[in-house]
């Protein structure tokens, strides 16, 4: 490396400091963003100490010792469900799931997305036009009517329904950045990086994906929340993987066992109540984020 | 379920949505147009119609609407499924056991008024034995018989090959009328008989929409005597909880068999709550069992499919057996409302059914392990076993319907007694279509599976003979229920097929179960009760089958309850709901009033405070 007084590489890591600093403060001064990082926070811990708080044999349906459905009480602060297992330790345990597709699948539908816009803003002509086209086709189809029948058809499991979930939520997202790289590529320092012989790859990956990189961060946090009321949907449709506990499937299982003839509120509203706090918590972040991100937004308030 | 009805299932919600909010505009004086004098009996169900055609319908529903459209020469009692006279009053077996004959009812008519004769009843036998399309859907029976004939105006004479006793008396042969079939360019095509249908029996089914409701018009001139009701209509729910609800509100009046998955313990809890409800949790006629893929063949013994060759070790399947609770399973899926299985025969056929006696499988997780020790499945470093000599892990694919919670917790259980005995399994709910597919062409381990069980042995055990086992390896032959193919089984078969002594037979049928249960190709989980609930302010007087403790819906050989079933109270039933109505309007006026009352005053109290 070279061994001048600056190096090039250091100023590139000051300038970026200063900029996550100055993003930072920005983000800070709006209360509802930080009333989400702050819930958010709380969420993925609970869901992490998951194991340390409550052992998974409380999974165990052979192990389970409540009675059936049974109102809340002191040993099963939620009650239980219809095999005699802890409703607390289910939804703690279907945060888990809950959050690792929701962000899987985010951070597929953001990789694919991304790329397209990147590369179709960028290199236009006819493979521009194309991708372009494949995307808007993707967004007319009503989703969760293609991921049902996408489901039905590749089997139900994890892995499919984050492939599922990523497949209808690209397209957004290939919008956005495809919007955002051609105002950055009108750009005039564009046009001197190209005389100087830079090509594609140099061009969008040092010009173009750093400067639409905020924009994409702020939408996957607004993609997030949708992931996972997708999984949740599907899952209450009777569509996610029966082996493992998730909110949806948690909420399917009640459905299904007359939790709702049984009037059974314990075993409906701990899952229900949980989906809507994370999503909330990921709609304030990713609106704080926009807000940062996007001085227009920014400058009502 | 198939994707298909899943898609349905979604469009129905959504149109369910847009319609209700019409619906909730014009249900009013709609309800006020309907209080005429008709008598209804309104029945939820969920499934679907697949043909009205009475010899190749498969369905339950259809099984339902046949029955009380067309009758049977011989009916099941409702005391406890014995053969009864139906459309003939009297029959005789030859001594040989190949002719029988029978003497038709007099009196009886079509719905039409046409006369129901002997050559209606040969008319409709002869389609079994002429019409290669009917005779290929009835296989099983068809391929005994060889002439049917009428004698007479009201004699019947049928000649078989072999001597079926069991089978000519209880198999469910709908007399269609030759008058109006015979002018069908296809009787045996899905639409042969259009609607309204013509038929002898005491409802027929006049009126028709897809997931909205099937109506059927009581026969007025019915020979027994016109039934209680004027009409029968099957009304579509989506939801078992929206079948329950609709009880709860008066706007149904039978939940039971006609709803896929029927009512669970919890719904059966909340509506015995209920003032106008009544409950009924019997013992029924189904089991559920979980298949094991011993080895797929064909009947020239060519193996087909990729099931784990662990499976075909009978100590394997023993092991898988034992370590499986089956009260267990009885009262935490079930809440108690069914009992262990041993065999095929569920304990509603007391004559027939096997009740293990010294060769019942305790639980034993630790004599399981043992036996697959013993069998030299030694345990892996993951603690999973392996094939004798290493190799293949135990590790099974275990295929459960997806549409069925009830299975996906006997899964989450079977999964975890399994892996105490070292055994790994890979579970995957898949949609009912795909899961035959596979099954058929034994590309599984373990998969669920379940009947309903009629009162004649002979139709469940005949689908574990080797006569019935496939002779092409596309799956597309679906007789043989697992490729169990055994000939000391055969010979017990054919044996209690020709016996015309209960006793003795009973005596064969249970050699057959235990050698069944014993090498375990299929391991028989347990008998679902049948949970129904019915509005007794509307309906009284139906016959249960058995008539001691037995079922309203879900009844076999004659339609014994809605035949029976009468109109309860007065025919002003809507005046309770309506006043309920008058009463809540009453008080939101009264609301209303006392909060203006209590502004008024308050306003006034303000300004004297001034």
């Amino acid at each position: 490396m070279t061994t001048t007084t600056v190096s090039p590489r250091a100023l590139r890591r000051a300038r970026r400091r200063q900029s996550f600093a100055r993003s930072w403060a920005a983000y800070r001064s709006q209360r509802t963003g930080m009333i989400g990082l702050v819930l958010l926070g709380a969420i993925v811990v609970l869901a992490l100490a998951a194991p340390i708080l409550i052992d998974e044999s409380a999974l165990s349906v052979t192990r389970a010792t409540g009675e059936r459905m049974a109102p809340p009480s002191a040993a099963y602060p939620l009650g239980t469900d219809e095999t005699g297992r802890s409703i607390l330790a289910l939804t703690l345990w279907g945060s888990r799931l809950s959050l690792v597709i929701g962000l899987t699948a985010t951070v597929v539908a953001i990789v694919i997305g991304t790329t397209v816009g990147v590369t179709s803003g960028h290199i236009g002509g006819w493979y521009g036009w194309i991708a372009l086209r494949l995307s808007d086709w993707f967004m007319v189809l009503p989703s969760l009517v293609v991921a049902i029948a996408l489901l039905a058809v590749l089997g139900r499991s994890m892995a499919t329904t984050i492939t599922v979930i990523a497949l209808v939520s690209w397209p957004g997202t290939t919008r956005l950045v495809r919007a955002q790289t051609l105002t950055v590529q009108s750009r005039p320092y564009l046009e001197r990086a190209k005389a100087l012989g830079a090509g594609h790859w140099h061009q969008m990956t040092k010009h173009l994906l750093p400067n639409v990189l905020p924009l994409v961060l702020a939408s996957a946090t607004l993609l997030v929340p949708s992931a996972i009321l997708m999984e949740s949907s599907l899952a209450w449709l009777g569509l996610g993987d029966p082996s493992v506990v998730s909110w949806g499937s948690i909420l399917n299982r009640a459905s299904e066992n007359g939790a709702v003839s049984a009037h059974a509120w314990w075993y409906l509203l701990p899952p229900g109540l949980a989906i809507l706090v994370v999503v909330l918590a990921f709609m304030m972040c990713g609106r704080a984020l926009e807000a940062v991100f996007n001085p227009r937004l920014r400058g009502g308030s | 379920m198939n994707p298909h009805a899943l898609m349905r299932r979604c469009f129905s919600a959504v149109a369910a949505l847009s319609l209700a909010a019409g619906a909730l505009a014009v249900a009013a004086p709609g309800a006020a147009a309907q209080e005429d004098d008709t008598d209804t009996l309104r029945i939820a169900t969920n499934q679907e119609v697949d043909t009205f055609n009475p010899f190749k319908r498969r369905f339950v529903i259809t099984y339902e609407t046949s029955m009380m459209t067309y009758e049977t020469l011989v009916r099941m009692s409702a005391e406890n499924y014995e053969p009864v006279p139906g459309l003939a009053t009297e029959w005789e077996e030859s001594a040989d056991g190949l002719t029988w004959t029978f003497r038709i009812r007099e009196g009886a008519t079509w719905s039409d008024g046409e006369p129901l004769t002997a050559d209606d009843v040969a008319y409709t036998y002869g389609l079994l034995i002429e019409n290669q399309a009917i005779r290929d859907w009835n296989i099983d029976f068809a391929q005994n018989l060889v002439s049917a004939e009428a004698t007479d105006e009201s004699t019947f004479v049928l000649t078989l090959a072999a001597p079926a006793p069991a089978e000519v008396l209880s198999r469910e042969v709908y007399i269609v009328p030759e008058h109006i079939w015979s002018e069908y360019p296809d009787p045996a095509a899905d639409d042969a008989n259009q609607l309204p249908l013509v038929g002898s029996g005491p409802f027929q089914v006049t009126e028709y929409q897809t997931d909205e409701f099937i109506r059927l018009e009581a026969n007025e001139d019915y020979w027994e005597g016109a039934p209680g009701f004027d009409e029968v209509v099957y009304d579509y729910y989506v939801e078992t909880d929206a079948a329950v609800a609709a009880l709860e509100a008066g706007e149904v009046d039978i939940v039971g068999n006609g709803m896929q998955g029927a009512l669970n313990p919890a719904q059966i809890d909340a509506l015995k709550s209920q003032e106008h409800v009544t409950t009924n949790d019997v013992q029924g006629r189904r089991y559920v069992s979980l298949t094991i893929n011993h080895g797929t063949v064909t009947k020239d013994g060519t193996e087909f499919g990729d099931g784990h060759p662990a499976l075909k070790d009978p100590s394997v399947r023993r092991a898988l057996h034992m370590a499986i609770d089956k009260q267990a399973l009885v009262d935490t899926v079930l809440d108690g409302s069914g009992t262990p299985a041993t065999s095929l025969i569920p304990a509603i056929f007391e004559q027939w059914h096997w009740d293990g006696g010294d060769a019942l499988v305790q639980f034993d997780l630790a004599e399981a392990n043992r036996l697959l020790d013993e069998a030299g499945y030694a345990r892996g470093d993951d603690g999973i076993r392996t094939m004798p000599g290493g190799g293949e892990p135990l590790n099974f694919r275990f295929y459960h319907h997806a549409d069925n919670t009830a299975y996906a917790t006997i899964v989450e259980f079977a999964t975890e007694w399994w892996a105490e005995l070292g055994i790994a399994v890979e579970a995957q709910a898949i949609e009912q279509g795909t899961l035959n597919d596979l099954a058929y062409l034994g590309e599984f381990d373990i998969a669920f599976s379940g009947w309903g069980v009629g009162p004649n042995p002979t139709e469940q055990l005949g689908m574990h003979t080797c006569a019935v086992l496939p002779t092409l390896t596309d799956g597309s032959e679906r007789s043989s229920e697992n490729s169990y193919c055994n000939a000391e089984f055969d010979g017990l078969h054919e044996q209690q097929k020709v016996e015309s002594d209960p006793g003795a037979r009973a005596e064969l049928v249970k050699l057959q179960q235990e050698l069944l249960y014993t090498e375990t190709p299929v391991i028989w989980l347990y008998y679902q009760n049948v949970m129904e609930a019915y509005n007794h302010d509307r309906v009284t007087g139906m016959t249960s089958q058995p008539t001691e403790g037995g079922m309203y819906t879900g009844q076999q050989g004659f339609t014994w309850a809605y035949y029976t079933a009468q109109p309860a109270g007065s025919t002003e039933d809507g005046g309770a709901p309506m006043g309920v109505w008058i009463a809540v309007g009453a008080a939101a006026v009264a609301v209303a009033a006392a909060a203006v009352v209590f502004a008024m005053r308050r306003k006034k109290t303000a300004d004297e405070r001034e």
